[in-house]
């Protein structure tokens, strides 16, 4: 599993591939259920799994992950609002795979690693937001969360629904993914090497 | 929620007892359609919605869960564009500083309906359909059985990964971890969560993959299935009416383009 595959090959997806998209799965849901809900804090957090899916398996493999979690999680626990966000899911665990091959999860890498990986965060966020705001207009602008009060802030500033929703995607995002980011960071930092390189691109996190 | 089968509730309803193959393309063409057809058509696909899930014998069971799942989403709709709807004029209500307007209500309340009847009939769909039966019935239509293996496990795995969650947090609280008061104190809070939740999981991911192996889940050959899905001739007769159904979506945003559909 040493040898290096390209971006979009589907030999990402071993068994035990399989089996941690599965958990990653669970993971979204229920840190992001936790740290909204119980915690409250006001970052969404729902993508730790598939940040992690796309670090350690490939970028294939994080795109279906996201896309699979939010697709569960709508019909699981009865919310199909958050299904059309699949798509930015699926974007987000994309370019965690991508930037895992440039470096972002180098885990022995020290303040270098950290920086590349901060960075990363922050561009996946900005790109989120853009993939985001499309999606949120087609149902009137608003997600039900903490987030809608930050839409009502920006419509008093423009007059564009669409630009009121691009900008509080600009605010919210690239802090959520700089914070998921950094908390997969030092999950790899913690998770055994023996472990990691059981999945298909475990060696770029060690 | 019970284990592994999310929203599903027993019975032996009309809606229970089809393949959930045409159940699932009917879900998919009435979340779609409310957001092709103008505002107006909205309200009536909701009710037809809600009727469905009556006649479903889903009951009252499905009027609560739909209450819960819409009623802060239909507020934040309402509120957000009735108060904050950028340049509207026509002022409805004054409160304070802010102004219910017309332009608002009307851009709020189809949207408001069109998201309510996608969540009704999604709960229609999920409470009368086990996602083992829809899985196999997908296996049996060509899906791969290693992407059926996915979502079921994940189905599985989040109520006890929620569990698990909760229990760390209070095993954490009992030693004096602060989950509540300061932002600062909470977010601190995240980091003694995530470390057992997260990392005890990953090494698990190891054992249960061996375990699998060990069992020719990689096995390229034909599989046989535990549970059997029947498919009758009411389900036959559906899957075509859904295929019709989607073929006319092209023709209603061509309507609406030529001005024909209002």
């Amino acid at each position: 599993m040493t040898s290096r595959t390209g971006a979009f090959s589907m030999s990402q997806f071993t068994t035990s591939t399989l089996v941690l998209m599965a958990v990653a799965i669970a993971i979204n849901i229920a840190v992001g259920h936790t740290v909204q809900n119980i915690i409250k804090l006001p970052v969404y957090l729902d993508s730790i799994g598939t940040v992690l899916v796309g670090a350690l398996a490939g970028p294939l493999a994080g795109a279906a992950t996201g896309f699979l979690a939010n697709v569960i999680w709508g019909l699981a626990l009865g919310v199909p609002g958050i299904i059309p966000f699949a798509i930015t899911a699926a974007v987000i665990g994309f370019l965690a795979g991508w930037f895992t091959r440039r470096g972002a999860f180098k885990v022995s890498g020290g303040t270098r690693a950290l920086a590349i990986c901060a960075l990363a965060g922050v561009i996946t966020g900005i790109i989120a937001a853009i993939v985001s705001a499309p999606i949120a207009v087609v149902q009137g602008g608003v997600t039900g969360s903490g987030t809608d009060a930050l839409v009502a802030v920006f419509r008093n500033m423009t007059d564009n629904i669409f630009l009121a929703n691009q900008l509080q995607g600009f605010v919210s995002d690239p802090v959520d993914k700089l914070v998921t980011y950094l908390v997969a960071f030092a999950i790899l930092v913690a998770v055994p090497v023996t472990v990691k390189t059981t999945f298909p691109q475990g060696e770029e996190t060690v | 929620m019970r284990e592994g089968l999310g929203f599903y509730v027993d019975g032996s309803g009309w809606l229970h007892r089809r393949n959930p193959v045409p159940k699932l393309l009917l879900l998919i063409w009435g979340v779609v359609a409310p957001f092709v057809f103008p505002p107006a058509y909205a309200f009536g696909l909701l009710v037809l919605a809600i009727l469905l899930g009556l006649l479903a014998e889903l009951g009252r069971p499905f009027l609560r869960a739909l209450f819960i799942a819409s009623a802060l989403l239909t507020t934040s709709i309402i509120v957000i564009n009735g108060f904050f709807f950028p340049g509207a004029r026509d002022v409805l209500l004054a409160v304070g500083p802010f102004h219910l307007t017309r332009e608002g209500l009307e851009f709020g309340l189809p949207i408001a309906a069109r998201v309510v009847s996608a969540i009704a009939l999604t709960l229609a769909f999920v409470m009368s359909t086990r996602p083992d039966d829809l899985m196999e019935a997908l296996i049996d239509r060509g899906a791969s059985p290693r992407f059926a293996f996915v979502v079921l496990s994940a189905i599985q795995t989040i109520p006890r990964m929620l569990d698990k969650a909760s229990r760390i947090l209070d095993a954490q609280r009992s030693r004096g971890l602060a989950t509540e008061g300061r932002f600062a104190a909470r977010a601190r809070a995240i980091v003694p969560l995530l470390g057992p939740l997260v990392i005890g999981s990953l090494i698990d991911v190891r054992e249960r993959s061996l375990a699998l192996e060990a069992r020719a889940f990689g096995s390229s050959h034909q599989r046989t299935a535990y549970r059997e899905v029947p498919i009758g001739d009411v389900d036959r007769r559906l899957i075509a009416i859904g295929m019709l159904l989607f073929a006319a979506l092209p023709l209603v945003i061509a309507g609406r383009l030529a001005g024909l559909i209002r």
